[in-house]
């Protein structure tokens, strides 16, 4: 299976999803108006991914702030990694990075935490 | 018409300094241009990167929820399409004006709306965002829904709106967040 490499741009962040290692990472801001053009090919590649994943799968969300748009994707993608996990295929869980000071990130890291049932790990970037 | 809304609030805001003005349709662009004119402002201010960030946060989705919710290309030629974003900064107190018609029958239920968040308390607006996002279904623009009750949250303060009778069929709806 393919990786999944997109590149940062001012309104969407990278995104490098690796199917040997199971290591996803989205890293920036992610303020596209409308968000589902640029979250469809992540939800599929994670779709394709859940067919055979790696026996373990992390990610890492290191995103500076993100729009009201991407949060109802963000929440997609975690529910997708909520099959997975349920599926018994992978072990799944997310790492959330966060500035020290940014209350609003912090928070969000919280509210997808009590939202999805996957371990969310909030870290101090 | 819509000229003299922006300049009753621009009067309105008289003694305060106006950071940037916009009138016209809100496309894909304009937040860009605002965070390039707001860097140079916050650069010459020194002002915090947590303040910026929230400036930049509340603003990108204060110009989106108006690019979601203007009224749509076939009423293109008449001024139903324009929408205003205008910022002001009172001792570095800063706060973001939009303003963008709506159909009259949607003014009541929008008001009720922002009430019942300007009555809520900080963990109520949480677990009300939390409820919403659970739900949310992305409108065929990308809308989630979900704009003023994230602005609202992260304003801390009470959101000022008001709707601006036009004639039968629309309104002129303004809304102010302050940014803390």
């Amino acid at each position: 299976m393919n990786n999944l490499i997109i590149e940062e741009s001012i309104k969407t962040p990278s995104v490098a999803f690796a199917a040997e290692s199971g290591i996803l990472e989205l890293k920036g801001k992610s303020i596209p108006e409308n968000s589902l053009e640029f979250y469809r090919p992540v939800f599929e590649w994670i779709d394709n991914y859940g067919q055979s994943p790696n026996s373990s799968t992390e990610l890492k969300v290191r995103l500076e702030y993100f729009n009201t748009s991407s949060s109802k994707c963000l929440l997609d993608v975690f529910r997708r990694l909520e099959t997975l996990s349920l599926s018994g295929k992978s072990t799944v869980k997310v790492s959330w990075y966060y500035d020290g000071d940014d209350e609003d990130m912090m928070e969000a890291g919280e509210d997808y935490s009590a939202l999805v049932k996957i371990p969310f790990e909030l870290l101090k970037a | 018409m819509l000229s003299n809304f922006v300049n009753v609030h621009l009067s309105k805001m008289s003694a305060q300094n106006v950071l940037y003005s916009y009138q016209g349709v809100i496309d894909e662009s304009i937040t860009e241009k605002i965070s390039a004119l707001m860097d140079k402002h916050f650069e010459e201010n020194s002002i915090p990167s947590e303040r910026r960030k929230k400036f930049f946060l509340i603003m990108v989705e204060c110009v989106q929820n108006v690019f979601h919710h203007q009224l749509k290309p076939e009423h293109e030629g008449q001024p139903f399409e324009s929408g205003i974003i205008v910022s002001n900064d009172e001792n570095s107190n800063y706060r973001i004006v939009s303003g963008n018609y709506i159909v009259n029958t949607s003014t009541k239920a929008l008001g009720e709306k922002i009430d019942k968040m300007n009555a809520m308390s900080a963990e109520q607006l949480r677990a009300f965002y939390q409820e919403s996002l659970s739900v949310a279904e992305l409108s065929e623009k990308g809308g989630a829904g979900l704009g003023i009750l994230d602005m609202a949250r992260k304003s801390k303060m009470p959101l000022e709106y008001e709707f601006v009778p036009i004639d039968e069929h629309y309104s002129f709806f303004i809304l102010a967040i302050a940014i803390p």
